[in-house]
C-alpha cells in the first residue's frame, strides 16, 4: 500500500521537527494510543487500538527513526502486529520552510499490510489509512499549538 | 473464524434498548439489528463487542408509514419489506429499486433500514439514496429523541453522527413529487456484489428546462456525497448531450475514491462520471 | 470471561431442539451440532456463499449471520424437511432429474433458496431465477443445470405438484 500527503503548519519549520522528534508530544498524538515509551536513541514501543468505528483492532508496534537530516529530513520504520494483522513500512518526512511561521510536511509511506485487516478490509484500508494519518497530523498540530502558548 | 464471547441483551421496548445502551456504551456494546453486516465482522473478529443489544425485538421500530410530506420507516423493518411495500413504490420509488441491489433476497430478509444507514458503508445503497432524497434520521439517547439531516449523520466510513449511547429510531425520506423523474445507476461485478460506484439523480423539469437537479454519487469517497458542482451546471439549462457531459465531467471532480483490489481511483472517476451521464439521462426520460 | 450459557429451544422441520449454549454461537452450527442435522453446510461464515440459507419463520435466512439465542421460539426448516414419508420432494426430484448437483455441498442452500424464490414468484424467467440464486455460490456446475432445475420445478408446480414444506413453513 502507498500512500502520501502533505500538511501545513503555522509554525517554523525547526518548532515543527522538535515536536515530531519529541516523544512526549508523540505519545499524546498517537491515535489510540495507550502506552508509548522510548526504548534506545530513535527507537519507540507502542502499543494502540486503531481502527474505525465498531472495527478496532490492539496492534504492538516498534518504531524507529533513522536518515535524520535535521530539520529537513527524515525516515520512520514501522513493525506493529496485532489481532487484526500487521503492518510493516516506511515514511519518508520533508520539512518545507514556507515562511518565518508556515512549515508544510510533505510524506509518504510504502506499508505492506498482511492479515485479516487486509483481506478482509481490503475495501477501506487507503481511506482510513489516510484518515489516521489526518488525525495524527491534527494532534500534532495541536502540540504544536500548546509549546508555542507556552513560549 | 467464531466470534468473540460477548453477553447477549434482547430488549422488546425502545427506552429499554437506549437504557442498557447507556448502561454499558463505555464498555464496548454494540446495537444489533438485522445483523448481515455486523455478524460478519464479528465473525471474523474485526469487531468484538462485549455487550450485544438485540433490537430485533422491538415491534414499535417495525412501520412504514406516509406522515405529511415524509416516509417514515422504523429503524427495524427489513429491506425485503421496503421492496414489497406498495407505500414505497407510490411514494418513494426510487427507494424501491435502489433496495433491489442489496445483497439478495436473503440478506434483504433480515437486513434493516436503520442498521444500514447506521453503517454507512461507503458503497451501500440507502446512505446513497438518502443522501439523493434529503433524507432525516431520529436518534434516542438518555437525554431524549433528536432529528439529524442526513448531510450531518453521514459522517465518514463507518462513521455516523450517534453517539455511543444513542440508537438510530427512525429514518424518514421525503415522498417524491408526482413529476420528478428519477434513476439509479450502480456498477458492481456481480449482482448483489457491493457497488464500486453507484448513483442516483433526481430532475425536475419545468418547460423543456432543469429547474432542480439533484445528484448523489456512492463508492468513490469516504461517504455517499452530492455532486452540486454537476448539478450547478443542469440548473435552468434545456438537456443536451454536451450539457450531459459537462455535468459528469464535474461530478467526476467532485470524486475521492480510493483504490482497491476491486477498483483503481481513476476508474473510480471514471465509473463516478459515467454513471452520472446515465443517470441524468434516464431521470430525463421519466421527467414530466 | 465466563460467560452464562443460554437455554435455547427452537423447533427444526417440526420437530423441538434445546442446547444449552454461549449466545455466540451461530445458528449454523446449533443445527449442526447441538440439533444433529449437517445438511446445512458453512462455506464462509460472513454470509456471501449461501450454503448455509434455512427457512426461519417464513423467510431464507443466512444461519450463520445469526445467533442461535436469536432463534428462541422460533420455527425452521432446513434441507431435511424437504423430503416427505422418505420420498423426494418435486423440488428435489427436479435436481436430481436434471443434475442439477454435482458434489453438493451447495445444494442445501440452493434449494431453501429455490423454495422461498418460486413461492414468491411461481413462473419466474430465466433471468429471474439467475438473480434469485445470485446470493449462492456454486463451484461445480457451472449453474446452468441449476437453473434448468429450478425452472423444471417451477413447471412441476404448474402441473399441480406440491412442494411439501410450503404449507409447512408458511401457515
Amino acid at each position: 500500500m502507498k500512500l502520501d500527503g502533505s500538511y501545513s503548519f503555522d509554525a517554523p519549520r525547526q518548532l515543527v521537527w522538535d515536536t515530531l522528534q519529541d516523544p512526549e508530544a508523540l505519545k499524546k498524538c498517537i491515535p489510540g494510543v495507550e502506552t508509548f515509551e522510548q526504548t534506545g536513541p530513535d527507537e519507540y514501543a507502542a502499543k494502540m487500538k486503531i481502527g474505525v468505528a465498531s472495527i478496532k483492532g490492539a496492534y504492538s508496534a516498534k518504531i524507529k527513526a533513522f536518515d535524520k537530516q535535521e530539520p529537513s529530513h527524515y525516515k520512520l520504520g514501522i513493525d506493529a502486529n496485532g489481532t487484526p494483522g500487521f503492518v510493516r513500512g516506511e515514511g519518508t518526512f520533508d520539512l518545507v520552510e514556507d515562511g518565518p511561521s508556515k512549515t508544510t510536511i510533505n510524506w509518504s509511506a510504502d506499508a505492506q499490510v498482511g492479515g485479516l485487516v487486509a483481506g478482509v478490509g481490503q475495501r477501506m484500508l487507503g481511506g482510513v489509512a489516510k484518515m489516521t494519518v489526518g488525525q495524527l497530523w491534527k494532534a500534532i498540530e495541536g502540540q504544536i499549538k500548546e509549546k508555542q502558548g507556552a513560549a | 473464524m467464531k466470534p468473540a464471547q460477548f453477553e447477549y441483551l434482547n430488549p422488546s421496548s425502545i427506552d429499554e434498548a437506549v437504557s442498557l445502551l447507556n448502561q454499558y456504551a463505555d464498555d464496548d456494546a454494540k446495537v444489533l439489528a438485522g445483523g448481515q453486516s455486523l455478524v460478519p465482522l464479528m465473525n471474523f473478529r474485526l469487531a468484538r463487542p462485549k455487550w450485544l443489544i438485540d433490537i430485533n425485538g422491538i415491534e414499535a421500530l417495525d412501520y412504514i408509514r406516509e406522515e405529511g410530506d415524509w416516509l417514515a420507516v422504523g429503524a427495524i423493518t427489513r429491506e425485503r419489506a421496503m421492496e414489497k411495500s406498495q407505500l414505497v413504490a407510490d411514494k418513494c420509488p426510487l427507494l424501491k429499486e435502489v433496495t433491489r441491489w442489496i445483497g439478495h433476497t436473503t440478506i434483504r430478509n433480515r437486513g434493516t433500514v436503520g442498521g444500514c444507514i447506521a453503517h454507512n458503508d461507503p458503497t451501500a445503497e440507502y446512505p446513497l439514496a438518502a443522501t439523493l432524497l434529503g433524507a432525516e434520521v431520529k436518534a434516542q439517547g438518555p437525554n431524549g429523541v433528536r432529528s439529524i439531516p442526513i448531510q450531518d449523520f453521514l459522517v465518514t466510513y463507518l462513521t455516523t453522527a450517534l453517539e455511543p449511547n444513542e440508537i438510530l429510531t427512525e429514518v424518514r425520506f421525503p415522498v417524491m413529487a408526482q413529476n420528478v423523474g428519477w434513476a439509479f445507476q450502480e456498477f458492481a461485478r456481480r449482482h448483489g456484489d457491493f457497488a464500486i460506484v453507484e448513483v442516483g439523480a433526481m430532475l425536475t423539469m419545468d418547460n423543456g428546462t432543469v429547474k432542480d437537479a439533484r445528484i448523489a454519487i456512492g463508492g468513490a469517497g469516504p461517504v455517499a456525497f452530492r455532486a452540486t458542482d454537476a448539478e450547478e451546471v443542469l440548473k435552468g439549462q434545456q438537456i443536451t448531450d454536451e450539457l450531459l457531459e459537462e455535468a459528469s465531467e464535474k461530478a467526476g471532480g467532485m470524486t475521492e475514491p480510493d483504490s482497491d483490489v476491486h477498483a483503481s481511483a481513476e476508474y473510480r472517476t471514471h465509473l463516478a462520471k459515467v454513471l452520472t451521464r446515465r443517470a441524468l439521462k434516464e431521470a430525463h426520460s421519466r421527467a414530466h | 470471561m465466563p460467560i452464562k450459557k443460554v437455554a435455547v429451544s427452537m423447533t427444526i422441520n417440526g420437530e423441538q431442539h434445546e442446547g444449552l449454549v454461549e449466545p455466540r454461537k451461530l445458528l449454523v452450527d446449533f443445527i449442526r451440532e447441538e440439533a444433529g442435522l449437517t445438511g446445512t453446510h458453512i462455506g464462509c461464515e460472513h454470509g456471501v456463499c449461501g450454503a448455509c440459507t434455512v427457512i426461519m419463520e417464513g423467510e431464507t435466512v443466512r444461519s450463520c449471520l445469526t445467533f442461535a439465542v436469536q432463534a428462541e421460539g422460533k420455527e425452521l426448516w432446513t434441507v431435511e424437511g424437504l423430503a416427505e414419508n422418505g420420498n423426494l420432494s418435486p423440488l428435489q426430484n427436479a435436481f436430481w432429474e436434471n443434475h442439477g448437483l454435482q458434489c453438493g455441498f451447495c445444494t442445501p442452500g440452493i434449494l431453501m433458496t429455490a423454495v422461498e424464490l418460486l413461492r414468491d414468484n411461481p413462473s419466474p424467467t430465466d433471468r429471474e431465477i439467475r438473480e434469485g440464486i445470485s446470493g449462492n455460490l456454486c463451484r461445480c456446475t457451472g449453474y446452468k443445470n441449476i437453473v434448468k432445475s429450478i425452472d423444471a420445478a417451477a413447471k412441476k408446480y404448474q402441473a399441480g405438484e406440491k412442494e411439501p414444506v410450503v404449507a409447512k413453513a408458511w401457515h
